[in-house]
């Protein structure tokens, strides 16, 4: 038969579809890894846009009254009704976006003239609350609230139903918004006003500060008798629909030694209730402690304005009533906050600081309008510009101006969902529509320590979310960073040794029918899911390590010596029954050894509790008691004995060479004991002396390298982290051990080597890269792992190299966090940031791995 | 705050039912519940985890009634029901906290009107130690300072030994090892504000995925401590009694001072629904609503370790969703509404 020389073309036709098969595929590969690096882009580059701020509408529309006269401005959520309070105990609803006065109250009293006049007042935007104070000294304590109804279309007039979705018009005293599902929202204003709060000194109020928190207000009131009263006020809320029944405790404060400063020009109450600072005109301010308001005590006094002349101009409080904005004449915006400082002695341990310095100079400050719902805040400036500021991160966001030249805004308002901002100049309204973007992710805030509010200074901190808006968003990415890779340390520490020694033990040792089943089996290990892992890890490895900690230290010590002494006594034996027991005897005793490691661990442990922990390892770890020297020497133990070994190898060595080729089998066995001996009593010594010299100079390893003991901890999750990582690096280095080519270690062999000298000085040198890659592989799984961190850490966003204690990793971070933030929010964004940075280290690992890889290919191909 | 005032409240509201020492029972003026026809479909929850157990047999109770409805329950705590109604993934939103002015904003923005907030249930967020532990109470102040990083509550110095809360011997020099929940949980933004005064935990706080877990943790750790619904208490663990301030009495974790407001740590527990003012309801939700407020709904809350609300709330409850309580005629209890 004629052999066929054209290959089928049915062959053809399936090589060509597979060809094409496996390019698509590559291709597809490739491309959906680039789609997932662009979304994550596309979900990321908006927390690094600019803020926007555009002019909208602006109204010249003269208000019927002087606006001089207005105390307080407020616009409703939506950023559409205004309410301004005068002097008088009117109140004006407007149309914000025409100027338009649509309603005119009188909420202290039927007509003007007819009630008391309003002397002071305070109020704050979240809950609109306002505290007012009256010429006969009674205070009341009230809201002006805007409140929204949704009335069916058919009892509104034609002309508001003509309107098209976002519209809004003037209709019964308030304004009909056109929603975009066809319903229409009404908002007004409305005042309500709780029970007068009767004096017992009836002086005229001149000023008053008040803070709310709940439904309990706390509100610092300066009389004209130069006196100061604290009412601490609780509403019970009355199910029935009643008015609520107020409980108000009342607290005279101390009289002030010197009357003569006359009344302060701003009183601000902290929302904890426990501090009130009173600024006088000339920048002076007191701090009283009133956490006991029984006994409120002058806890400092400083100057919050940066020269002499300078006055405070505006002084607010921003959302959460902890930080105190201060605008100065000299165009200076400072945030002021009280931070813990035992050291100060003042009453309380704190000493109010200007943590952020918004402004130094400029035109004077008119007018400040911190958000309700974040650390946003927008300041009014005499030379009638507007500014965006974020606190947290003090910076600019955008400034824009008041369109009528020069005069500067009297008062402005931020609407609570931060998209506008409304100014009421001294001739009419102007709104700006606002977009913050995502002011709290600048490079700064993620990753440079910032100095958060109550704080003793500037830190990295992750602290994400709060239960309500007051909260301070916290996202400093350092300690996920640090702990991604404190995590991937450990896991490396514990597991790159073990896997690399095991693939250097089946490639080079072991016979080559077991090979194959061990490699799989070591592979069985990757299908572990690693939620088994932390599981295992969180519930039975951790409580365990916490009730046996000097064993287990002394545990990881005592497997390495045991196996080491077991190798020199092994040599021991005459010749011909070493190599009678080479195989399974020797197998035998090696796995004796690691029992006998374990053993030996558990009955030195509490010995070496005794000796290096003076007698508690837990207490010792947490600093309170006991020096540093025995724990320096065992640190420093593993060092030394590394150095001792290979300096004896370079001094002892060439000497120890040049006569054993006379001395028995016997004698170099009892002259390597002899040496291993001495190696480690030297080291030991060594590091004992190393260790009082450290001791001496007071270098204490608490805290900082180790630290008070966590029961999850680095140690633990490393172990078992560890395991996740063995079979991947495994399997790696196992490949590139065996594709070392049979004929160098034949020649090896034959030149007279043994089987540890080739596979020490032949085979690992030239899979050195193709090992390298194993472990950057390892590293780079380390670095993606989830479960087992996020199970059996406490995701404690730590940053101590003390292994242990716990860490927060990036990964563990993304998944506690990613159901809880709202879609495009700041915070969801920052997570997916912290995946694009994840994203960046495993493809940079891998890709360098992989290079590295395909060149050690390469050349082992050559050879 | 005020939910514990409205927990004082509702003391005020009971008509004689739960006095100080005896078993809590569910209202009698709660109407049972009469199945009604027409009623299927799926119903998903998302949120809370403290509720978990709670959804969970509410779902079983109803479906019970209606057996070809299928109900989904996922609790990955409290912050994962804002988005997810808005997305419209979930049918009710169970929540351990109020909602944020945020998410209330983000809501509004997708509908155009705020959810309904329908209070269902108390609980006690109880603090827990491990069994062993000697300690029998602790102030606010005194939590704070062992969970706080800058401590809002006013105590001058950290607490982190036992023996700085007066524990002796063994337990005098050990440090103290914190337990809480992922930021996720309501409980975790509760305990912040009210335990912790608006302060910042301590980065060593152990956070957990979930309440079981906390529990867990403090119980395979002797010298844990952490907080969680009451609902979640094993026997390994012991609840400590916590008083408002030092002047105050310590008040144990018992049903009893849930209702009376003395313990500060009693909340409501939520559901928030998507319901557009002035709409009727679609049955399937009327009907869940209605069962989760009538006598089995309530008896549902006791199983699951939480206390029952009153008529009163329940009724407050219902109208915030155009619903109202079912009246009940003797032995011919009354469907429609």
């Amino acid at each position: 038969m004629r052999r066929q020389r054209t290959t089928h073309a049915r062959v053809r036709v399936f090589e060509t579809l597979a060809r094409f098969l496996i390019t698509a595929g590559g291709i597809a590969t490739i491309g959906a890894v680039a789609l997932i690096f662009a979304f994550l882009l596309w979900v990321v580059a908006p927390l690094f846009r600019r803020a926007a701020i555009v002019p909208e509408t602006s109204a010249e529309e003269p208000l019927v009254r002087s606006p001089g006269d207005a105390l307080r401005f407020q616009v409703d959520d939506h950023g559409v009704l205004g309410a301004v309070l005068f002097s008088d105990g009117t109140l004006l609803a407007l149309d914000v976006t025409n100027g338009a006065v649509l309603e005119e109250l009188h909420p202290f009293g039927t007509e003007a003239g007819e009630q008391p006049a309003l002397y002071s007042f305070s109020g704050d935007g979240a809950k609109s609350v306002l505290v007012a104070g009256f010429a006969d000294g009674t205070v009341r304590v009230g809201a002006i609230a805007f409140a929204a109804s949704f009335p069916p279309a058919g009892e509104l007039p034609a002309a508001i139903r003509a309107l098209s979705p976002g519209e809004h018009a003037a209709e019964d005293g308030g304004v009909v918004q056109a929603l975009p599902d066809g319903r229409f929202r009404r908002l007004r204003v409305q005042a309500e006003l709780g029970a007068a709060i009767v004096p017992e000194e009836p002086a005229p109020i001149l000023r008053l500060g008040h803070s709310r928190r709940g439904d309990r207000t706390i509100a610092c009131a300066w009389r004209a008798d130069g006196r100061a009263t604290l009412l601490d006020v609780r509403e019970r809320p009355d199910m029935l629909g009643g008015r609520p029944a107020l409980r108000v405790m009342r607290r005279e404060l101390p009289r002030r030694a010197d009357p003569r400063l006359g009344p302060p020009a701003h009183v601000v109450v902290t929302a904890a209730g426990d501090s009130v600072y009173l600024v006088w005109e000339d920048g002076r301010l007191e701090r009283l402690d009133v956490r006991d308001p029984a006994r409120a005590v002058l806890a400092e006094i400083l100057d919050v304005t940066p020269a002499e002349g300078v006055r405070p101009t505006a002084v607010a409080s921003l959302a959460g009533g902890a930080t105190m904005i201060v605008g100065d004449s000299a165009g200076g915006v400072t945030a002021w906050f009280a931070s813990k400082e035992p050291e100060a002695g003042t009453s309380d341990g704190s000493v109010l600081v200007a943590g952020h310095v918004l402004a130094a100079a400029g035109p004077a400050v008119t007018c400040l309008a911190p958000s309700p719902r974040s650390r946003l805040l927008a300041t009014g400036h005499a030379d009638g510009s507007v500014r965006l500021y974020h606190v947290t991160t003090a910076r600019l966001l955008g400034e824009t101006r008041m369109a009528a030249g020069g005069a500067g805004p009297l008062q402005i308002q931020l609407a609570a969902r931060e998209d506008a901002i409304v100014a009421l100049g001294p001739t009419g309204v102007a709104r700006w529509a606002v977009d913050p973007g995502h002011p709290e992710a600048s490079l700064a805030g993620l990753f440079a320590p910032v100095w958060y509010e109550g704080y003793a200074g500037p830190r990295h901190v992750w602290q994400s979310e709060g239960g309500s808006d007051s909260f301070e968003p916290k996202l400093g990415f350092v300690p996920l960073v640090y702990g991604t890779g404190k995590a991937t340390l450990y896991a490396i520490l514990f597991g790159a040794p073990l896997a690399l020694l095991a693939a250097v033990y089946t490639s080079e040792f072991l016979d080559r029918r077991w090979r194959a089943p061990v490699k799989s089996v070591l592979e069985m290990m990757a299908s572990l899911p690693s939620v088994v892992l932390g599981f295992l890890a969180a519930l039975v490895i951790a409580p365990f390590v916490q009730s046996v900690v000097p064993a287990a230290l002394a545990v990881i010590g005592a497997i390495p010596l045991s196996l080491l002494a077991g190798a020199h006594l092994w040599q021991l034996l005459p010749a011909p029954v070493a190599i009678r027991a080479g195989g399974y005897p020797k197998l035998a005793a090696m796995a004796l050894a690691l029992p006998l490691g374990i053993l030996g661990g558990v009955v030195l442990g509490p010995a070496l509790e005794a000796a290096v922990f003076a007698g508690d390892a837990t207490m010792w770890l947490d600093g309170q008691r006991g020096g540093p020297l025995g724990a320096w020497t065992m640190l420093l133990f593993p060092l030394v004995a590394g150095a001792v070994c290979v300096a004896g190898g370079r001094l002892a060595g060439p000497w120890l060479r040049q006569r054993s080729p006379d001395w028995s089998g016997g004698k170099c066995a009892r002259v390597a004991l002899l040496r291993f001996a001495l190696q480690g009593g030297a080291s030991l010594l060594l590091a004992l002396g190393l260790a009082a010299l450290l001791a001496a100079a007071s270098f204490d390893p608490r805290p900082g390298i180790v630290g008070t003991y966590v029961q999850r901890n680095a140690l633990v999750v490393g172990f078992v982290m560890g395991f996740a990582v063995i079979p991947i690096v495994y399997t790696l280095a196992e490949d590139a051990l065996s594709s070392v080519p049979d004929h160098l270690r034949l020649a090896s062999l034959a030149a007279g080597a043994t089987p540890w000298q080739t596979a020490i000085r032949v085979v690992i040198p030239t899979a050195a890269s193709g090992l390298f890659t194993a472990v950057m592989i390892g590293v780079g799984r380390a670095v993606g792992e989830t479960m087992i961190v996020l199970m059996a850490t406490g995701n404690t966003p730590i940053m101590e190299l003390n292994p242990f204690n716990g860490f927060r990793t990036l990964s563990a971070n993304i998944a506690v966090e990613l159901p809880e933030a709202v879609q495009n929010s700041t915070h969801y964004r920052v997570l997916f940031l912290a995946a694009l940075v994840l994203f960046a280290i495993t493809f940079v690992l891998n890709t360098a791995a992989e290079l590295v890889r395909s060149r050690f290919r390469r050349r082992a191909s050559r050879l | 705050m005020k939910r514990q005032l409205l927990c004082t409240v509702v003391a005020g509201a009971l008509l004689g039912g739960i006095a100080r020492g005896q078993a809590v029972k569910v209202d009698r003026a709660l109407p049972t519940y009469e199945p009604v026809p027409g009623v299927s479909g799926a119903i998903k929850s998302v949120g809370s985890d403290t509720m978990n157990n709670l959804m969970t047999l509410w779902g079983e109770g109803f479906k019970k009634a209606y057996p070809d409805v299928r109900i989904e329950v996922e609790g990955k705590g409290s912050s994962t029901a804002p988005p997810a109604l808005i997305a419209g993934t979930a049918t009710f939103g169970p929540m351990s906290r109020e909602m944020k002015a945020k998410e209330i904003d983000a809501f509004e923005k997708a509908f155009g009107y705020p959810p309904a907030q329908l209070p269902t249930s108390i609980d006690m967020l109880a603090v827990y130690v491990h069994k062993d532990n000697p300690l029998t109470g602790l102030t606010l102040a005194q939590v704070d300072a062992i969970f706080s990083l800058n401590r809002k509550g006013g105590l001058d110095r950290d607490i982190r030994t036992w023996g700085e809360l007066g524990l002796a011997g063994e337990w005098a020099s050990q440090p103290i090892s914190l337990y809480g929940r992922n930021s996720a949980s309501g409980t975790y933004g509760y305990f912040k504000e009210v335990a912790l005064f608006g302060g910042d935990y301590k980065d060593t706080v152990k956070e957990q995925p979930g309440s079981s877990s906390v529990v867990q943790g403090v119980a395979s750790d002797r010298y844990g401590i952490g907080y969680s619904g009451i609902g979640y208490k094993t026997a390994e663990v012991r609840a400590v009694s916590l008083a408002l301030d030092a002047a105050s009495p310590m008040i144990p974790a018992a049903p009893e001072h849930a209702y009376s407001g003395d313990y500060p740590l009693a909340r409501f527990l939520y559901l928030y629904v998507n319901y557009p003012p002035g709409a009727a309801l679609d049955p399937l939700r009327r009907e869940f609503l209605t069962y989760v407020f009538s006598r089995p709904g309530q008896e549902d809350v006791l199983k699951a370790g939480y206390f029952p609300v009153t008529a009163t709330v329940a009724g407050g409850a219902l109208r915030a969703v155009g619903l109202q309580i079912r009246a009940v005629e003797a032995g011919a209890p009354k469907g429609g509404d």
